[in-house]
């Protein structure tokens, strides 16, 4: 496995290699980052730190388990934490930079609808509960098991099951009100 | 729609959703981490030891413990003035049974050492 050899390569002191682990864990750690702390500034920062930790702590990961559930485990409690400090501040409208291609310059109107089912995913992801919206990320975007995301979230099975369940068919209702709304508003 | 494609189309939908971080988030993350590589902060190296609970140990530890309650006792009933007069009946025994004790002791402390200082992550 990749991520062994990396791993080895990082305690023998190539600290060079943690690159490898932060190209295939930055995108997903900062989706669990965001889904928990819902802001992008704090979520880098979460993530930042998570893996900097992550860094401090190779030395006791034992191979018996996936590096991804002990790596998401950490960026989730760091996630947890930092919410509970963010949790008095006043939070502001996130505005960010939009990627853009090449061909999508030329193509002002497909930019727009890109981002625009972006931003209605990310509405109706905002609101669902926290744990539903981050156990659906975890499940479909990252394909972690039901057992792996137990692992990350100390939920039990049973209820990391249920709250695939509702968070998957809340999602669904959510979207098809928030169509139905945009639809209302055009006519 | 059938749970595999429901599937199919919840990862769609998510994956469309999925906001990236900033371009320089993992040159910032490496940056970092190179500083603490340099600066060669100490964090002491956790090595975890197998606990030891294999049968065979567990087996001989509770035989030896209760072999030396066995002689305690049978030299009390033997002798059952005082526990002084216990003690002096056993003086003459007791290299026996301190050899018997330390061999016992140091037979897994050795072992685990042994671990200890051949593991990798010692190195």
């Amino acid at each position: 496995m990749d991520e062994q050899i990396w791993i080895e390569k990082i305690l023998a002191g190539d600290a060079q290699s943690f690159s490898c682990l932060v190209a295939k864990y930055q995108q997903m750690a900062f989706n669990i980052a965001f889904q928990i702390t819902g802001n992008r500034e704090e979520a880098e920062e979460v993530v930042q730190d998570s893996f900097v930790k992550a860094y401090h702590a190779l030395a006791s990961f034992r191979f018996g388990s996936k590096f991804s559930t002990w790596f998401y485990k950490i960026v989730y409690n760091t996630s947890i934490t930092a919410q509970r400090r963010q949790s008095s501040s006043v939070s502001y409208e996130d505005i960010h930079s939009v990627d853009i291609t090449a061909e999508e310059t030329d193509n002002a109107i497909k930019l727009l609808e890109r981002e625009e089912r972006k931003e209605i995913i990310q509405k109706a992801l905002k609101k669902l509960p926290t744990d539903e919206a981050l156990i659906l990320s975890l499940y479909y975007l990252e394909e972690c098991s039901v057992e792996d995301i137990r692992q990350i979230t100390d939920l039990t099975l049973s209820n990391v099951k249920v709250k695939l369940f509702r968070g998957r068919k809340r999602f669904y209702e959510i979207l098809k009100l928030m169509v139905k709304h945009e639809i209302h508003n055009l006519l | 729609m059938n749970g595999n494609g429901l599937d199919h189309l919840t990862r769609d939908l998510l994956q469309s959703g999925m906001i990236k971080p900033s371009h320089d988030l993992s040159q910032r993350i490496m940056a970092q981490i190179m500083k603490e590589a340099e600066v060669g902060e100490k964090h002491p190296v956790k090595v975890y030891m197998k606990s030891f609970s294999s049968a065979p140990w567990i087996i001989i530890a509770i035989l030896v413990y209760v072999l030396l309650a066995a002689c305690f006792f049978y030299l009390l009933m033997k002798k059952p003035e005082s526990a002084a007069s216990a003690f002096l009946a056993i003086k003459s025994h007791l290299p026996y049974i301190l050899t018997v004790l330390a061999m016992c002791s140091a037979i897994p402390f050795f072992s685990v050492l042994d671990r200890v200082l051949f593991s990798e992550r010692f190195f």
